[in-house]
């Protein structure tokens, strides 16, 4: 019963999605705002309606009720509670609801708080919004129903796939589902300046907002499927170019592009055209990303099972791809920078261009080595593919071109030629970054690395740190500035701070993808008692034990491990697990995080019957951790720039408007 | 195109923009629902006849008995292939028994003190381009590298031509000033003229 209210409360949904949309059309044609306001009240019921249907699910999800076929598919009388709380997400149809609900709830959010005198392009915003949402409503009831009833009704179900049964599967989905749904904002402003004519008094305020919430998620996303990946699949990484990462990673690159094109916006006037393009890419890859995992187009280890809702995706990109274009070709010429006849110098600015350039580029790179498995059946017939080593041979250049940028960028002035610290700061803190380089080296054991690596190695840890002490003169020289008041400058810096905190965290994430190309690896078989040694660590193996541990059977390894002057560093334990309603042997990490390595172990194999022969693969993944600690960099430099009530708040072009009716 | 001429106006934003995006968009379409059609259709590799498997740890045994450089040629080949029943890793990450098999064959030819070249043409063509990771650098696929390359090269071009190119000065002092200024006035007279006229209706 409460599965039917549930699917009802979605068709309302989407009737008052499709209201909503056609309302706010003609609002915004007519300029009239009382059917403006009946467009708002209908969104605001969708936002009202979609939450009760999402607490319906989950309901019925902790009443294990088995009449619903979603709730059978993806949980069990087994599953503890708070994955039978992410079991709402944990397969297509639910986390195709996550999506919409989260889509819906930042819609309402956005209609309930914009600036007061940016009412006259609400219309537009509102009709953008509701129409994304009319057509995942549509998805939900057709294609995509959560609440499709099952008969005759199971005493148990079929489970959670083992490999979602993590912490992780109750952040990581949310968070990046919110990064993605989020930047419908910007998008819906983009389309809104785009349809008004130009960019209005509080457009660069919301829209500056709203992407930062929408960054801030996203890198937080990001990395932690990379975190989650690491430490859960087995191969001693943590992020494999696989389609589906590279489609989050390019929305979090338009994302980037947008934050830096809204401060050219803010001091000069500039770059309006690019915002509102980089809104629309981010937005339109975001989807691209769902596209690609729930139509099976590309393969994927994050492929959802094949369904038939691929081919409305693709309607739906196509759709908003041709709209958003369409609006851009007749309206873009319409948007004029604040000052056409600026002259483009060594500036700040000019970095910034450059910084887009940058981002862009690399975009498109990650796209081109995406769509290519089926351009390339297209054209050949032969499905190509395109795995870590095309990104790789590229990426190093562009972390080495961003570091360049990021530096240069921060020292240099809006219009003017001058850099703070000039050539002799530049050059005296390449000399200052020899010191923390060798520092970094000798207790990072970078020597060990073969020569042509050593030298490419030693470079970019110079790189890194050059560019670290860079920043910090720049944030000194302000400070010094404002005669050391520190609390003031707090005060009135927040954007400044969360753009160094960020820079910061780029920087210390550069230092710590470069351990990757350091790594050492070892596969060995051991007998219970033997003992073997890699990199100044001694592992000991303790033959096979059995452990059970909520609802699975856990084969262990227990590697003792010691240092090279015989202290005991501790126990770790790869092991292998096998859960009830599975067949196959799941992979449990063996890890002792250091500051400088991490040491990790998997157990590959092993003689199930004596218990005492087994396999090992041991890693030691240098400064791993030094990407775990600029996640939180990021994420903060982004909340502190968020948290700003200042900036942006003074647009350079000011365009009023009014209603008529 | 003669129609879309150098001027930027809004007309010939409004078509360069149209027509870049219609052949986008076409493009994007067919390649999108080729491959949703595609899709089931992928394509199966020819299987090796079954044989046991060696094991992970057997190869590492037989690997240390090799030279340095045939170490460093075995890695790098091993990574150079992809596992054909994985998604995204090379046959060196994976544990399953086809890489196994692959990396074992790999193994006995770099004993056998074939080159680089030698063994990745025994693998292609037995298994077809398909087992790289990455597209080949010839033919067509040259593209997929050339785009990037051309990419960072022209960029930084593109960006001079747009924000960077000294754009012609009106001359503001001199002889040629007082054209200049000359014919901006009579242009303002004769449209206030214009104006004049037509202002009493």
């Amino acid at each position: 019963m409460l599965a039917d209210y549930g699917f009802l409360l979605l068709l309302f949904c989407c009737i008052t999605s499709v209201y909503g949309t056609l309302a706010a059309l003609f609002a915004a044609r007519w300029r009239h705002r009382r059917l403006y306001r009946s467009a708002r009240m209908a969104a605001l019921a969708t936002g009202g309606l979609c939450l009760a249907a999402a607490i319906l699910l989950w309901v019925l999800l902790f009443q294990r009720d088995y009449g619903v076929a979603y709730i059978y598919k993806n949980s069990s009388n087994d599953l503890p509670l708070a994955y039978t709380f992410s079991a709402f997400w944990s397969s297509l149809e639910g986390s195709h609801f996550l999506w919409t609900l989260l889509l819906t709830v930042y819609s309402t959010i956005a209609h309930l708080s914009y600036a007061k005198d940016n009412e006259h392009i609400m219309p537009y915003v509102s009709a953008s919004l509701q129409a994304i949402a009319a057509w995942m409503f549509y998805l939900s009831i057709s294609y995509s129903d959560p609440f499709i009833l099952q008969f005759p009704r199971a005493a148990n179900g079929l489970g959670m796939n083992a490999l979602l049964q993590n912490p992780y599967m109750m952040i990581h989905p949310p968070t990046l589902f919110t990064g993605y749904t989020a930047l419908a904002i910007p998008f819906a402003y983009a389309l809104a300046a785009l349809a008004y004519g130009d960019i209005t008094e509080g457009w660069l305020r919301t829209v500056r907002a709203w992407t930062l919430f929408a960054w801030s998620c996203l890198t937080f996303g990001i990395f932690l499927g990379g975190r989650w990946a690491y430490v859960e699949l087995g191969w001693a990484g943590y992020w494999a170019w696989d389609p589906v990462e590279n489609s989050s990673f390019m929305p979090w690159l338009f994302a980037t592009g947008l934050l830096h094109a809204l401060v050219v916006q803010d001091k000069l006037g500039h770059l309006k055209k690019l915002s509102i393009s980089l809104a629309i890419l981010a937005f339109f890859f975001s989807y691209f990303g769902t596209f690609i995992t729930r139509s099976g187009v590309i393969s994927s280890v994050h492929s959802f099972a094949q369904s038939p809702i691929g081919p409305n995706y693709l309607i739906f990109l196509a759709a908003l791809g041709g709209v958003s274009l369409l609006l851009y070709a007749l309206r873009a010429p319409a948007i004029l920078p604040a000052d056409s006849q600026k002259m483009w110098g060594f500036s700040k600015e000019s970095a910034l261009v450059v910084t887009q350039f940058l981002i862009i580029t690399f975009a498109l790179i990650i796209f081109i080595g995406t769509v290519y498995p089926i351009v390339s059946e297209a054209l050949t017939g032969v499905r190509f593919n395109v795995q870590a080593p095309y990104f790789n041979a590229f990426a190093p250049y562009l972390g080495f071109a961003f570091t360049l940028a990021i530096t240069l960028g921060n020292l240099l002035r809006f219009n003017s030629g001058k850099m703070v610290g000039g050539k002799k700061l530049l050059l005296g803190a390449m000399l200052l970054a020899t010191g923390p380089t060798l520092i970094f080296a000798c207790k990072g054991d970078v020597f060990r690395s073969s020569p042509k690596e050593l030298y490419l190695q030693l470079l970019g840890i110079q790189l890194c740190f050059w560019a670290i002490l860079c920043l910090s003169y720049d944030c000194l020289q302000r400070l010094r500035n404002l005669h050391w008041q520190i609390r003031l400058f707090c005060q009135r810096n927040l954007a400044y701070l969360g753009a160094f905190v960020a820079h910061l965290g780029v920087m210390v994430a550069l230092l710590g993808f470069l351990g990757n190309y350091r790594g050492l690896e070892k596969t060995i078989t051991l007998d219970k008692g033997e003992s073997t040694t890699l990199y100044d660590y001694q592992f000991t193996f303790k033959g096979i034990a059995l452990e059970v541990q909520d609802n699975a059977l856990l084969y262990t390894a227990p590697l003792a491990v010691t240092s090279r002057n015989g202290e005991v560093l501790g126990t770790i334990l790869p092991a292998r697990a096998k859960y009830p309603t599975k067949q196959e042997l799941f992979h449990e990490v063996g890890l002792l995080g250091g500051f400088w390595h991490d040491i990790y172990a998997v157990l590959a194999d092993f003689n199930s019957e004596t218990q005492t022969r087994a396999t090992l693969q041991i890693f030691i993944n240098p400064t791993v951790r030094l990407v775990w600690i600029s996640i939180y960099l990021l994420v903060a430099g982004g909340l502190l720039c968020l948290a700003d009530r200042v900036r942006g708040r003074k647009s350079r072009d000011v365009l009023g408007g009014s209603w008529d009716l | 195109m003669g129609f879309i001429k150098a001027v930027p106006t809004a007309r010939n934003t409004f078509l360069k923009t149209l027509l870049g995006s219609l052949l986008a968009g076409l493009l994007g379409l067919t390649c999108g629902l080729w491959g949703t059609q595609a899709a089931q259709r992928e394509p199966q590799s020819a299987l090796p006849s079954v044989q046991q498997s060696p094991s992970r740890a057997e190869i590492a045994a037989e690997t240390q008995s090799l030279s340095p450089e045939q170490q460093k040629l075995f890695s790098e080949l091993a990574e150079a292939l992809r596992c054909p029943t994985c998604t995204g890793l090379s046959v060196a990450q994976s544990d399953t028994p086809f890489s196994l098999q692959i990396r074992q064959a790999v193994l006995e030819q770099v004993k056998q003190g074939k080159t680089r070249t030698q063994i990745m043409d025994f693998f292609t063509e037995r298994y077809g381009l398909w087992i790289l990771r990455e597209p080949p650098a010839s033919g067509l696929h040259l593209f997929a590298w050339l785009i990037p390359l051309l990419l960072f090269i022209g960029g930084p071009f593109g960006l001079w031509l747009v924000f960077w190119r000294k754009r012609q000065q009106l001359p503001s002092t001199g002889i040629r000033a007082t054209a200049v200024i000359l014919n901006e006035f009579n242009q303002e007279l004769a449209r206030l003229r214009v104006l004049k006229n037509t202002g009493g209706q």
